[in-house]
């Protein structure tokens, strides 16, 4: 009995023993956890401004008092340079001083009447070199005037030479059948008159005028070129058609000359991603008078507007061909028509502004308008995921069918592979009535399945080339209306199965 | 993934099977070792009267499923059963853990009196309770896709703990009964506790939103290592009461026990406690950002949603399980002896139920072996082993098992449970003389004796 229980102690301990031996060291270990995780990616509301925002340069969109949208693009302003009549004149004139009155030209260009002018720079100097001292003398220009009083200056020559000026800043001139008048009166103390023919002379530095009045003739203002550029159809590079119903271009002219000016296109023509280029008939190709201050106006600013639209214009066919660009420049002719020569002014900040803006309100219909974005694509920074199911959920208000389409490019250029299968991802529009007012939302439900053949094929992509074909709702049956309240939401969640 | 981990998840998986709190109950019967006074203050072994209890070990852990049971073949291969197939499903809705190890450093027993007996212990004891529901692990290995549409409830209850235990006993006995009480001193070392273990994680069907109800505090006591000493014995302080009745009646005896009494450790020193409260939505980015969006943005995004606070400090009530034995014991022969055994352990409105037959027999002078098989909540019959070799009538060495089958074959079990330790016996034995007076008694003679 002894021996037997202690065999069966003994081997009891071996059992012990011996069981202790790892079951696991045939295992394989090299397992991978391949969990699936739901997550959301993406919430978010979009109306039509909210698009816009990422838009570069000049576009605005601008909700109206119906709630209905207009977009915008405003061009920069533009004005003429600084005017100045007297810029050619010698920057001294001398006038020998021959007699005692001397009726001097006025030294304006040809083909004008100065009536009057208000100085703001220059000078009227004189030098005597007289043989008879000492004399009192008296200098008069009676056209000049400063507070009523006509330029007078008395002085004594006491020494054989001298000279003296007078600063023009302020003073008023009205020349005479373009001429202006200087004379001098000399006496000795006993009041006896002096000559003092060729003992001096006048000089008329180059002098710049406040305010110039009366006729300056006919000549060409031509305004530096502008062009403004469409983003929206530049961003897209769109195709198909898309007719908006009332576009128009808005032409404002800020006038502050004095003189009939008429205004006209020297070109102005649009272009598009395909090159083609359309010439902009209007009444600008005709020309357009501008409103301009009257006499008792000096300082105000005359405004006119020209609106060119699809009752006066052809925009309606520069709009439907997606103009990238629209390029203008604008000439005006001075005093066209004025016969009579009906006396006018020039003043030193005389200036005509211009500007140009396009508004496009966003009423119209579009078939099949496809459009493009691409975007900039890093998918290993995804290296654990071995395949996704994404879930769209989008809740449209906007009267717009769109499809989707994808296309993973390559770092060499080559499309991988596309987004969806076969068939575009179709997110329908909101239902109109025939006046082309929504009425409730369109929901939908969509998924994108990438799975892990899928995964490798996309896995070196670059980019994405992003394709959405527009059509308003009926397929452009009817013009359809956007308005602020319209909104697109988007819900992006994902199903991914990680590789951990 | 690395081996270490593969190790950690494997013995983790393990652990976190549906299991049932299982304090040992064959001690009970292993009358000879001054252990069993654990189970019952009034327990006290025969043989001689002055037993030193050199450190020995003690280790329990109950699992429905095996390692074996997580390793399944596969094309040819054999694999971890939890990434593959549907082991996952086979979970409860509600996976219990509790595991307990003990370390009993030192034990003296020793009479004061001829019926008084005085017993000092100290020991190292680590228990280990956790509640992981089924979602949890669901969410860890299968992620969130599973619950589109539902709700998943991943508050796992965690209550880990190490603590250090002096027990202080006195029996007293005579010849009809014996009856003992133990007062112990427990000081928690370290600690991980939860507190409302609310966390649910719901995902719509519309595009994946997700919302995380919290209300979920994880507490963690950490020893201060500059003051070893005091965060071992002084830090954290609870006091817990055993009581114990043993009766005699001739070759029947009688005993009942209720252990930890009272017993709580109020854990406040050391800690660090995390806390995530309230709703919380991830719908998402506001915008749509290819170019910077990577799936650990997302991933990193919700985690910050978490909301997860910090702060040092913390409180936490460890309220002790009471635990009630019962037992009988029927001498039929001289070296021939049968018992039964009722269990049970309450903590909070949970009290777990066990009961325990035993045939032990004194094999030879030497070698005492005894076998036991017990029913529990929810488990499969259990068969027991206790044996207890004296070697030159004062080294003591003893085994005892409540499961020995899964010896042959550990990683197949779910069920592993064992002390094993080492006694000095000194002195004279008590049971001369006891026997003497049982023998004359009037007791003795209408029920006979068990020695």
């Amino acid at each position: 009995m002894s021996k037997l229980s202690t065999v069966l102690f003994l081997a009891t301990l071996c059992c012990l023993v011996d069981s202790c031996k790892l079951p696991y060291d045939d295992v394989d270990l090299n397992v991978k956890l391949t969990p699936e995780y739901a997550v959301p990616l993406v919430e978010t509301t979009m109306n039509l401004k909210d698009l816009f925002e990422g838009f570069d340069g000049n576009a605005y969109l601008q909700v109206q008092s119906d709630g209905t949208y207009k977009m915008f693009y405003k061009s920069q302003v533009i004005e003429t340079p600084p005017l100045n009549l007297f810029a050619s004149m010698p920057e001294v004139q001398t006038i020998p001083i021959v007699q005692s009155d001397i009726a001097l030209p006025f030294p304006s260009p040809s083909d004008t009447r100065i009536d009057a002018i208000d100085f703001k720079k220059g000078f009227f100097k004189w030098r005597f070199n007289a043989q008879t001292t000492p004399l009192t003398v008296r200098i008069s220009l009676p056209q000049f005037t400063k507070n009523g009083q006509a330029f007078s200056k008395t002085f004594t020559l006491t020494n054989v030479a001298v000279r003296d000026s007078i600063d023009l800043n302020g003073w008023h001139c009205e020349p005479t059948m373009d001429n202006i008048v200087i004379s001098y009166q000399a006496n000795k103390a006993s009041g006896e008159f002096v000559s003092l023919n060729n003992q001096g002379f006048y000089d008329i530095t180059r002098f710049e005028s406040k305010t110039v009045k009366g006729y300056f003739g006919q000549f060409l203002l031509v305004l530096p070129k502008d062009s403004i550029g469409f983003d929206f159809f530049k961003n897209w590079r769109p195709n198909g058609k898309i007719r908006f119903s009332e576009p128009k271009i808005t032409f404002d002219f800020d006038n502050t000359f004095g003189f009939p000016l008429q205004m006209r296109t020297s070109s102005a023509q649009s272009n598009n991603q395909s090159g083609q280029k359309i010439t902009l008939q209007s009444p600008l190709t005709t020309g357009v008078n501008l409103s301009f201050p009257a006499l008792n106006e000096i300082g105000l600013s005359k405004k006119t507007t020209l609106i060119v639209d699809n009752k006066n214009s052809n925009l309606s066919d520069i709009m439907v061909s997606n103009p990238t660009v629209f390029s203008h420049t604008l000439i005006g002719i001075t005093n066209l028509g004025n016969t009579t020569k009906n006396t006018g002014f020039l003043n030193d900040d005389s200036r005509l502004k211009t500007s140009l803006s396009v508004e496009i309100p966003l009423i119209g219909t579009a078939e099949n308008f496809t459009a493009y974005d691409t975007l900039v694509l890093d998918l290993s920074k995804f290296s654990e995921v071995a395949a996704a199911e994404f879930k769209i959920t989008t809740d449209n208000e906007m009267p717009i069918d769109m499809a989707l389409q994808g296309y993973f490019v390559s770092s060499s250029g080559a499309i991988t592979d596309s987004l969806v299968l076969k068939e575009p991802l179709i997110l329908r529009g909101a239902p109109t009535t025939a006046a082309g007012t929504t009425i409730g939302t369109s929901l939908a439900y969509n998924f994108i399945k990438v799975d892990a053949a899928k995964f490798t094929r996309i896995r070196s992509a670059k980019k994405v080339i992003m394709k959405y074909t527009i059509s308003s709702t009926n397929n452009g049956a009817n013009p359809v209306r956007f308005n602020a309240s319209q909104k697109f939401g988007v819900k992006l969640g994902v199903r991914v199965g990680v590789n951990l | 993934m690395n081996k270490f981990y593969i190790r950690i998840i494997l013995f983790s998986l393990f652990l976190s099977q549906t299991l049932n709190a299982q304090q040992e109950q064959t001690l009970n019967f292993a009358t000879d070792l001054w252990q069993s006074n654990l189970t019952n203050p009034a327990l006290l072994p025969s043989g001689k009267n002055i037993q030193i209890s050199l450190p020995s070990l003690y280790f329990n852990a109950n699992s429905p499923l095996s390692i074996r049971d997580l390793i399944v073949q596969k094309n040819g291969k054999r694999v971890i059963a939890p990434f593959y197939g549907q082991w996952l499903d086979k979970l409860e809705e509600m996976n219990y853990y509790n595991g307990d190890a003990q370390m009993l450093t030192a034990a003296v027993s020793f009479p004061i009196s001829e019926h008084i007996q005085v017993s000092g212990h100290h020991l190292l004891s680590s228990s280990q309770n956790y509640a992981v529901p089924r979602d949890a692990a669901s969410l860890v290995i299968r992620g969130n896709g599973q619950f589109v549409g539902t709700a998943a409830e991943f508050g796992t209850h965690v209550s880990t703990d190490l603590r250090s235990e002096f027990g202080l006993a006195l029996t007293y006995h005579d010849e009809l009964f014996s009856i003992g009480g133990r007062i112990k001193s427990q000081n928690g070392i370290a600690g991980i506790f939860s507190r409302g273990d609310k966390l649910r994680l719901v995902t719509d069907t519309s595009f994946y939103a997700l919302r995380l109800t919290t209300d979920y505090d994880l507490i963690m006591f950490q020893p201060d290592q500059k003051n070893l000493l005091s965060s071992a014995f002084l830090n954290n302080g609870g006091v817990s009461a055993d009581f114990g009745v043993k009766i005699n009646l001739g070759k029947l005896k009688l005993s009942a026990s209720v252990l930890d009494a009272g017993g709580s450790i109020h854990w406040k020193k050391g800690g660090t406690t995390y806390s995530t409260n309230g709703d919380i939505d991830f719908r998402g980015f506001s915008k749509i950002d290819v170019e910077n969006t990577s799936f650990h943005r997302i991933m990193d995004t919700i985690k910050t949603a978490l909301n997860i606070s910090e702060y040092e400090g913390g409180n936490f009530t460890q309220n002790l399980p009471l635990r009630v034995y019962i037992g009988a014991n029927y001498e039929v022969t001289n070296n021939f002896r049968v018992g039964g055994l009722f269990y049970s352990e309450t903590l909070g409105e949970e009290t777990k139920y066990g009961v325990m037959a035993n045939v032990t027999v004194n094999y030879l002078k030497w070698l005492r072996v005894g076998v036991t098989m017990g029913l529990r909540n929810e488990s499969k019959a259990n068969l027991g082993i206790h044996a207890g070799l004296t070697l030159f009538k004062t080294a003591q060495l003893f085994f005892i098992t409540d499961n020995i089958l899964v010896y042959g074959t550990p990683f197949a079990t779910n069920t592993f449970n064992g002390r094993i330790g080492c006694n000095l016996l000194f002195g004279k034995n008590p049971d001369e003389k006891l026997t003497k007076k049982i023998k004359s008694s009037k007791m003795s003679k209408r029920y006979g004796t068990i020695w």
